[in-house]
């Protein structure tokens, strides 16, 4: 029997330590901001993904069928289904509503470079404000989680979907040629868009515009001025003010520096209507976040209102860590009693727990472990007694201490703790 | 800063490649190629070039191992990778082609169609809206038609000697290619004036020439 499934694995101890760690980081950035954890289910109605245009394609989801016929996908995304819950359970609550999530998704294929089907995501959601400074804040807690992992210069990209719309709204193009010119704009081919650009016809003001976009982005201090001197209908001038002042705000937070703009920027998730954002660290090829404004996705359930939110693709971020090899939390250290005969059981087991009482971790066996076993368990003291004596011996050091028992029962725990220092 | 790693195309387009990089000023060896080498450090100018397949370039730079590539358009149809396009860099011109035999009957059954560039393949028949089957094959692709393994190839053709040579004629010119400068999505936006610096100097040349 080969019982191996492609694009899922196990996550063994290590892992999971490091992933404790980075979770409990991202959960109390989060908390502190007042978003409040949300578990929702791994089972969803298709429908719930079906019927918005781009959100997820079908083919990507995993189907299940239940008892009744009913069609049901394993969750592709944590988004769609807070916002079924806002525009549900949460319809009379007072806006915003603010929701976090660390939970898995599950897409049969996936773009990005690790190919698991099965992947972890920590984000957060906004529902109920459509305020500028909603996305401030947001792209400011992305960076603020990002450091608190370690990521080292974090590196936020942002675009706009208002600002792609308007500058293509005014021009006299096809329906055809605009959806061409826009993904040709967003996979920065200036060679194709040249090649295109003469192929078709458009005004000269058009296509300086186009042509000036195909390498435009970087520091929004260099974009935006840029942008500003194009011949822009005043729609998209707007839009473009509305950034300036959000790059603006973002300085006065000394963010700036973790900010880059591309006005083409756009996203595999059709459902951002606004501010799109991905988060990258400095040095490093893998897309690690991705947020946005999705203003129109709740209105599917009944209640269209502004959102916006972002979420972290967190074996992305394991593998960067892997990378700098950050070490997040000292272990506690690791003892193993030796109890020798059967009659000194409960003592070994009284002795154990008052140790793991401060925080040790301890293993009690009958006879010595043998060498491998130590070694792999990373064990750092070994403990044995007689009715006199204990003997507490460093696997670090070799180094031996004893300790009377007697007299000294009450205060036990804390001789010995002094004891592990002598030897360690 | 690391330095920019360049993945380049074993073969023809690397030597093309290495002949413009030095036009415009980037000073890569003259004999890097004569070398057996795979890897070459290039401290002074913070480069790294590194030779590959020429199928595997665009897998180097969409995983981000390489932050840059040369490599044809052909492959990058067939592979179609998540990848900036950036540059024509106008060698290594050839063009796609259907061919075959010059008394090609309407097959009653499908049509077979032999290639290099199944995935591609794949997606233009489907675009005609015609069933095809098609043969992946590795290498002489002329020889297919010649031997009754299939009645179409699709393949590059430079000059059309071969097919020429071969008893073969064009059936349909499907669409010109020539080698491309392609960058890593999030490199791109990183490295951004490392990787601009280079697609200038490069665009340089090109233009003038």
């Amino acid at each position: 029997m080969n019982a191996f499934v492609e694009g899922v694995r196990d996550i063994l101890p290590a892992e999971l330590r490091r992933r404790r760690a980075i979770y409990k980081r991202i959960r109390k950035v989060f908390e502190n901001a007042d978003f409040r954890e949300v578990i929702t289910p791994t089972l969803e109605s298709l429908e719930l993904y079906t019927g918005i245009e781009g959100v997820i394609d079908k083919s990507e989801m995993f189907k299940v069928v239940d008892e009744n016929g009913q069609i049901l996908v394993l969750r592709p995304d944590v988004t769609m289904p807070i916002a079924r819950l806002a525009a549900t359970r949460f319809q009379d609550t007072p806006r915003p509503l603010k929701f976090s999530y660390l939970t898995t998704a599950y897409q049969s294929k996936n773009s990005q470079s690790l190919s698991l089907k099965e992947k972890t995501q920590a984000g957060v959601e906004m529902i109920g404000s459509d305020k500028l400074f909603a996305d401030i804040e947001m792209i400011a807690l992305l960076i603020k989680t990002m450091q608190a992992v370690h990521i080292e210069n974090p590196l936020i990209d942002i675009g706009h979907a208002d600002l792609i719309n308007e500058i293509f709204c005014e021009m006299e193009l096809k329906a055809e040629d605009k959806e061409q010119l826009l993904s040709l704009l967003s996979a920065k081919n200036k060679v194709e868009i040249k090649r295109y650009l003469q192929s078709i016809e458009i005004d000269e003001e058009s296509k300086e515009i186009l042509l000036e976009l195909s390498t435009l982005f970087g520091s929004p201090d260099e974009v935006i001025p840029t942008l500003k001197s194009l011949p822009l209908s005043s729609e998209a001038h707007q839009e473009v003010l509305k950034l300036e002042k959000l790059f603006n705000k973002l300085e006065e937070l000394d963010l700036l520096e973790n900010i880059t703009f591309d006005p083409m920027l756009i996203s595999r998730h059709g459902y951002y209507t606004g501010i799109i954002f991905k988060g990258y660290a400095g040095s490093h090829n893998a897309l690690l976040a991705i947020g946005g404004r999705y203003d129109n996705l709740t209105e599917k359930f009944g209640q269209g209102e502004p959102a916006v939110g972002f979420a972290l693709e967190i074996e992305n971020i394991l593998e960067y860590l892997n990378k700098t090899h950050y070490d997040f939390e000292a272990q506690n250290e690791r003892i193993i009693i030796n109890y020798n005969n059967e009659d000194n059981f409960s003592t070994a087991y009284q002795l154990a727990e008052k140790l793991r009482a401060k925080d040790y971790i301890v293993e009690i066996f009958e006879k010595n472990k043998k060498n491998e076993y130590i070694e792999f368990q990373g064990i750092d003291f070994q403990l044995s007694f007689t009715e006199d004596e204990i003997k507490i011996k460093s696997t670090k050091t070799n180094k031996e201490v004893l300790i009377n028992r007697k007299n000294i029962d009450k205060q036990l725990d804390s001789i010995m703790l002094e004891k592990f220092e002598e030897v360690r | 800063m690391d330095n920019i790693c360049i993945a380049m195309a074993k073969g023809r387009l690397a030597k093309q490649a290495v002949k413009l990089f030095r036009e415009a000023g980037i000073d890569l060896p003259e004999d890097m190629l004569d070398s057996r080498k795979l890897i070459f450090s290039l401290p002074e100018e913070n480069l790294e070039i590194i030779l590959v397949k020429p199928a595997d370039v665009p897998i180097y730079v969409e995983y981000g191992t390489a932050d840059v590539g040369i490599v044809g358009k052909d492959t990058l149809l067939e592979e179609n990778r998540d990848l900036y396009e950036v540059l024509d860099l106008k060698f290594g011109k050839c063009r796609f082609a259907l061919a075959g035999l010059p008394d090609r009957k309407e097959s009653l059954l499908q049509r077979k169609v032999a290639t290099k560039y199944p995935d591609f393949t794949r997606r233009l028949f489907k675009k005609k809206g015609e069933p095809v089957e098609i043969i992946k094959l590795n290498g002489s692709i002329e020889l297919a038609p010649l031997t009754g393994l299939a009645d179409t190839i699709l393949d590059i053709v430079q000059t059309g000697r071969t097919l020429d040579e071969n008893g073969l004629v064009v059936y349909e010119n499907i669409r010109k290619l020539s080698a491309r400068l392609v960058v890593n999505k999030v490199s791109m936006k990183i490295n951004q004036s490392e990787i601009t610096k280079i697609i200038d100097a490069l665009e340089k040349v090109i233009e003038g020439g």
